[in-house]
C-alpha cells in the first residue's frame, strides 16, 4: 500500500515537473493585423519618399492611396510602347538566347562574337530603357553586321538560324519610321490574351 | 543545369490569393459568413489545374507528367498524398506519374525544376501546380505549422513566430552594421502594397500602405514578436502574407509544343534553371543569401547571361529585408548595396528592373506551395503583356526568379526569355 502511494506521489510529481520544463514559451499576446484603416482617406494624404536619399533630400512624395499614375510615368509607358523601343526589347531576347548557343560552338572565333553578344544586349536593353537616347537604326545595323560575320565564320546552328529568322520577323512587326503605340496584330496562329484576372 | 533540349513555359493560371484583408475572405463579420465557406485545398488544386489547361489548350491526355508543390497540405489541411490530388482536377490525368514536391517555401520552385529535368530527359509535356491552404489555423498554429521548415528542435523556441523571429534576427544585424536602414525595408513593403493594389488576384489588392505606417511600429502596424530583443525589428508590414491560393503551368519541349499546335514565339523560353540547398542543421550568415546567390551563379553560367542582362525579376519577399538581400544575392546590387535599389526606384514598374511586380509575397501574397509557380507565372504575364494595370512599359523579354524556401536553405533560381 505505502509502495502504491509513494508510486503515486512520484507520477503526480513528475506530471508537474514535466508542465514546468515543457511549457511553451511565452511570447506575447495574438498577432494584431494590419488595421484596414491604413487604407487611407484620400483626404488625408500622407506623404510617402519612394525616391531620393533616406533622409528625405531630393525625395518625391506621392499619396498613400494608389491614385492616378505620374505624368512622366504615363509618357515613358507610352514611349516604350513605340515601335522602337518594342522592336530593340524583342530583339534583346533573342540575342540572349544566341549567346548562349555561340558558346556550344566549337570555333576559334566563339569567344570574340560571345563578347560582341553581350555588348550588343547592353546596347539594346539601354535603348528599351531611354529609346529617345539611343541610336536604334545603328543598332539595327550593327546586328546586321554581326549577324553576316557569324555566317562566314561558320558561327551558326539551326537554334541561330532560328533567332535570326526571328529578328527578320521583328523587323516586319515593329517597323522603325512608324509612330504611335504598337498596333500590329499578334503573329499568325497567336492567340491575344487580354488582360484578365486569369493568365 | 544547361539545357541540351529547349524548353519552355506554354502558360498556366493563376486563382486570386486570399486570406484575412481580402475582400473575398470569409470571416466571422462578413456578410457572406454562414451562406458560403472559403475555398479548400483541393478547389484551389482544381482550379488552377483546370485553368492551365484551358488557357493553354492543352488537353489533360496530353499531359505526360505532374508535380505539385506543397509544404504542409497534412498539418493545415489534414491531407497529403496531393500527386494523386491531380487526376481529381483532370480525368486525363488518370495512370501518369504525378508526385508532390515539398522543399517548405521553394516546393513551387522544386517542382518546377523536376519538370524542366524531365523534359531535358525526354518528356514533352508536363504539368506543374502548386497550392496551399493555410487559413485554416489560427495565426499562433500556422506559426508552429511553419516552423517546420527551420530547425524545429533547436530554432522553435526563438518566438511563437519562428520565422519573423528569425528574419527579424537578420534585420537587428543587418540595421546595426548600417547598410541597410528602416527605410529601406519600409520602401519595400510600400513597393509591395502600392503593386498589389493594381493587381485584381493579390491578397492586399484592398489595402494600402503608407511609408509612414510602414515605417514605425503603431498599433495600426504593430510589432508583433514576443521575443523582446527582437520585436523591435520586425512588423506586420513587413511580413508576407498568409494565404490561400493555386497556380499552374504548362511546361513543354519544342516538341511539346508541335503537339500542342504552338510555335515557340507563343511560349517563354526557360534557359536555365537552378537548385542550390544549404544545411538546415546551421545557421548561416546573417548578411547575405549565400544558397540563393549559389543558385544564381549557376544559373546566370547555365544561360550565359549576366545581372545586368535581366529586365525583370519576381524574388522571394517573404520578409522585406529579404527582397533586399535577394537583390545582392542576385548580382543586383554589391553587398550591403541593396537598399539603394528601392531608394533610387530602380526595382519598382517604371524603374529600369522592376521587382515583384504585382505585389511580391508581402502584396499577391504567398500560399506557399504555390508561390514559386506564381512567380515564375509573373514573369511569363509581364513578358506577354498581360497584366494590364502594373504591366511594365514596354514589356521586358529577359528575367529571373528567386524562390527560397527556410531561412535560405533551399534556392530555386530560374532565367527565363520570351521566346
Amino acid at each position: 500500500m505505502n509502495r502504491n502511494l509513494l508510486l503515486g506521489g512520484a507520477a503526480v510529481v513528475g506530471i508537474f515537473a514535466a508542465l514546468i520544463v515543457f511549457r511553451s514559451p511565452n511570447t506575447g499576446g495574438a498577432v494584431p493585423d494590419v488595421r484596414p484603416a491604413v487604407t487611407a482617406s484620400p483626404d488625408e494624404p500622407s506623404p510617402t519618399r519612394l525616391h531620393g536619399s533616406a533622409d528625405g533630400e531630393g525625395s518625391r512624395a506621392v499619396g498613400d492611396k494608389v491614385g492616378p499614375p505620374r505624368p512622366e510615368s504615363v509618357a515613358m509607358s507610352e514611349r516604350r510602347l513605340q515601335n522602337d523601343a518594342m522592336l530593340v526589347g524583342m530583339e534583346s531576347s533573342a540575342w540572349t538566347l544566341i549567346k548562349r548557343e555561340i558558346a556550344r560552338v566549337d570555333n576559334p572565333a566563339s569567344k570574340a562574337f560571345m563578347d560582341e553578344a553581350s555588348e550588343l544586349i547592353r546596347g539594346l536593353r539601354d535603348a528599351r530603357l531611354s529609346p529617345d537616347n539611343a541610336d536604334v537604326p545603328a543598332l539595327q545595323a550593327r546586328q546586321k553586321d554581326i549577324r553576316d560575320r557569324m555566317r562566314t565564320a561558320g558561327v551558326t546552328t539551326g537554334v541561330i538560324e532560328e533567332q535570326f529568322k526571328r529578328l527578320d520577323d521583328l523587323e516586319k512587326r515593329y517597323p522603325l519610321g512608324a509612330s504611335g503605340p504598337v498596333t500590329t496584330p499578334a503573329p499568325a496562329g497567336a492567340t491575344p490574351v487580354p488582360p484578365s484576372e486569369n493568365p | 543545369m544547361s539545357l541540351p533540349r529547349r524548353a519552355f513555359v506554354l502558360g498556366g493560371h493563376l486563382t486570386s490569393f486570399i486570406g484575412k484583408k481580402h475582400p473575398d475572405f470569409l470571416w466571422k463579420g462578413h456578410p457572406e459568413f454562414g451562406q458560403r465557406e472559403n475555398p479548400a485545398l483541393e478547389d484551389y488544386i482544381t482550379m488552377a489545374v483546370r485553368g492551365a489547361l484551358a488557357a493553354t489548350g492543352t488537353p489533360g491526355e496530353l499531359v505526360q507528367k505532374s508535380w505539385i508543390g506543397n509544404f504542409a497540405g497534412e498539418l493545415f489541411n489534414n491531407q497529403g498524398h496531393l500527386g494523386a490530388a491531380l487526376p481529381g482536377a483532370d480525368p486525363g490525368l488518370m495512370f501518369k506519374p504525378a508526385m508532390r514536391v515539398e522543399g517548405a517555401c521553394a516546393s513551387g520552385g522544386l517542382a518546377f525544376a523536376s519538370a524542366v529535368e524531365s523534359i531535358r530527359a525526354g518528356t514533352d509535356i508536363t504539368l506543374v501546380a502548386g497550392a496551399e491552404v493555410q487559413t485554416t489555423a489560427t495565426a499562433r498554429q500556422g506559426g508552429d505549422f511553419l516552423a517546420r521548415a527551420s530547425h524545429y528542435r533547436r530554432q522553435r523556441g526563438l518566438d511563437d513566430f519562428t520565422f519573423p523571429a528569425l528574419f527579424a534576427r537578420r534585420t537587428k544585424a543587418i540595421y546595426a552594421q548600417g547598410d541597410i536602414t528602416e527605410d529601406d525595408t519600409a520602401l519595400v513593403s510600400v513597393k509591395a502594397y502600392a503593386n498589389a493594389n493594381k493587381n485584381p488576384l493579390a491578397h492586399m489588392k484592398a489595402v494600402g500602405m503608407s511609408f509612414d505606417t510602414a515605417r514605425t511600429a503603431s498599433d495600426a502596424n504593430p510589432a508583433f514578436l514576443g521575443n523582446a530583443d527582437l520585436a523591435p525589428y520586425l512588423k506586420v508590414s513587413d511580413c508576407s502574407q498568409v494565404s490561400d491560393g493555386g497556380a499552374a503551368m504548362i511546361v513543354v519541349s519544342e516538341a511539346g509544343l508541335a503537339k500542342l499546335g504552338k510555335r515557340p514565339e507563343d511560349a517563354v523560353e526557360i534557359l536555365s534553371i537552378e537548385v542550390a540547398t544549404g544545411n538546415l542543421y546551421e545557421d548561416g550568415d546573417l548578411f547575405s543569401m549565400p544558397v540563393t546567390a549559389a543558385a544564381a551563379a549557376r544559373a546566370y553560367a547555365a544561360a550565359g547571361l549576366r545581372p545586368e542582362d535581366i529586365q525583370i525579376g519576381e524574388v522571394h519577399d517573404c520578409f522585406s529585408v529579404t527582397e533586399l538581400l535577394i537583390y545582392e544575392a542576385l548580382g543586383f546590387a554589391a553587398k550591403g548595396r541593396g537598399g539603394t535599389l528601392i531608394r533610387d526606384g530602380v526595382t519598382q514598374i517604371g524603374g529600369r528592373l522592376p521587382i515583384n511586380t504585382g505585389g511580391g509575397l508581402i502584396g499577391f501574397g504567398h500560399p506557399v506551395g504555390a508561390t514559386g509557380v506564381k512567380q515564375v507565372l509573373e514573369v511569363c504575364r509581364q513578358m506577354k503583356g498581360e497584366c494590364g494595370a502594373y504591366q511594365v512599359p514596354g514589356q521586358p523579354t529577359v528575367g529571373i526568379t528567386a524562390n527560397m524556401g527556410g531561412d535560405d536553405k533551399t534556392a530555386v533560381v530560374s532565367i527565363l526569355r520570351h521566346a
